[in-house]
């Protein structure tokens, strides 16, 4: 699945990505990590990712970035006054927590405070699956550039076992 | 030293490495632009602290070019994580530079928690670092061999003169930059 996930981003020349780790998309950060045709840069903190893309957008690259629904939440800000204000194409993929896939409760008030302040900042925000999302982070990108600014992609189950 | 003179050297150093140079909101973007107008030059309007980060994007994107990223104290003590973010990376072809006033210059000239940091040590500390040297130093650096980091200490207590150039104009003008330069390479491997 993750192999089909990579080959589909080299198809289309996302080949740098950023991101801060969660439990479900673990599986995308190793392959991106150890995988020769992808840059991942690490970052200490959501927020940095939004500048760290922001930085290669502007250069002309394709970028995916990849968090979990808090790290959006940690980086209102700099997303408003970077990437909205500069204009900046990107793909954001989110782990969407807090849904009913999430047991025991967990993180609810992310799952309700994301989805309440990207509807009210009026996001683009596409809800993928597992096996959509190799086609669906592409789709996300060239709406991303043809419309100048991120779009975001997010996941509410965690990947099968 | 007053911080446009700070800016005249670093302006006249990257013009001599062709060097790409992202600047944090306010003083810095400001300084640099009055040092010299350059495409290269990426001027942040917000948020504050965000130039160490969006200057790592541009290095890793740009393999080939110098990067600069030209950091108020104030701002890189927003974002001091970006140092260990960096460090780990381990950008050779980065610099980061970080002005020092003690002061948010913008802001009443309020003293900045960044008092609290010695910056002529951020090498030892973010180990990934190559060094850490002054800004009289600059052109002393094995710029095939970063990243790099720079302290400037300067004079607080002098606004920079405005306007600032729109964002949307400073992105399209540095990605058809980078575009045409991008376009050369590939013409010059193919030839």
């Amino acid at each position: 699945m993750v192999e089909k996930i990579l080959d589909a981003l080299n198809a289309h020349n996302i080949n740098m990505a950023t991101g801060v780790p969660d439990g479900w998309i673990v599986p995308i950060i190793n392959g991106l990590s150890n995988d020769d045709r992808f840059d991942y840069i690490a970052a200490a903190r959501e927020e940095e990712c939004f500048g760290i893309a922001a930085g290669i957008a502007m250069s002309g690259k394709r970028v995916l970035v990849v968090m979990q629904n808090s790290g959006f939440l940690n980086s209102v800000g700099a997303y408003t006054t970077l990437c909205q204000k500069y204009q900046t194409p990107f793909v954001c993929l989110i782990a969407h927590r807090g849904g009913i896939n999430d047991a025991n409760g967990y993180d609810p008030n992310k799952y309700r405070s994301f989805e309440a302040i990207t509807r009210g900042m009026n996001l683009f925000v596409h809800e993928t699956t597992w096996e959509t999302i190799a086609t669906d982070i592409p789709k996300a990108m060239a709406r991303s550039e043809g419309a100048g600014e991120p779009s975001f992609v997010t996941l509410t189950d965690r990947p099968a076992s | 030293m007053k911080q446009a003179k700070a800016f005249e050297i670093l302006s006249a150093y990257a013009q001599s490495q062709n060097a790409l140079v992202v600047s944090d909101i306010g003083s810095q973007s400001l300084w640099l632009k009055a040092a010299g107008d350059r495409d290269e030059n990426l001027y942040l309007s917000g948020p504050m602290g965000m130039a160490s980060s969006v200057a790592l994007g541009v290095a890793m994107a740009n393999k080939d070019r110098l990067v600069i990223a030209a950091c108020g104290d104030g701002a890189l003590g927003m974002n001091m994580t970006s140092l260990a973010t960096i460090s780990h990376a381990k950008p050779s072809n980065l610099i980061v530079v970080v002005l020092d006033n003690g002061i948010y210059e913008f802001t009443n000239s309020l003293p900045v928690p960044a008092l609290g940091v010695d910056w002529s040590k951020i090498s030892e500390t973010y180990t990934g670092f190559e060094s850490t040297v002054d800004l009289g130093e600059i052109e002393q650096l094995d710029t095939k061999n970063g990243p790099h980091f720079v302290h400037a200490p300067i004079e607080g207590g002098e606004l920079p003169p405005g306007p600032g150039v729109h964002p949307v104009d400073v992105h399209h003008r540095f990605k058809k930059l980078l575009s045409a330069h991008n376009v050369k390479n590939s013409t010059k491997q193919q030839c």
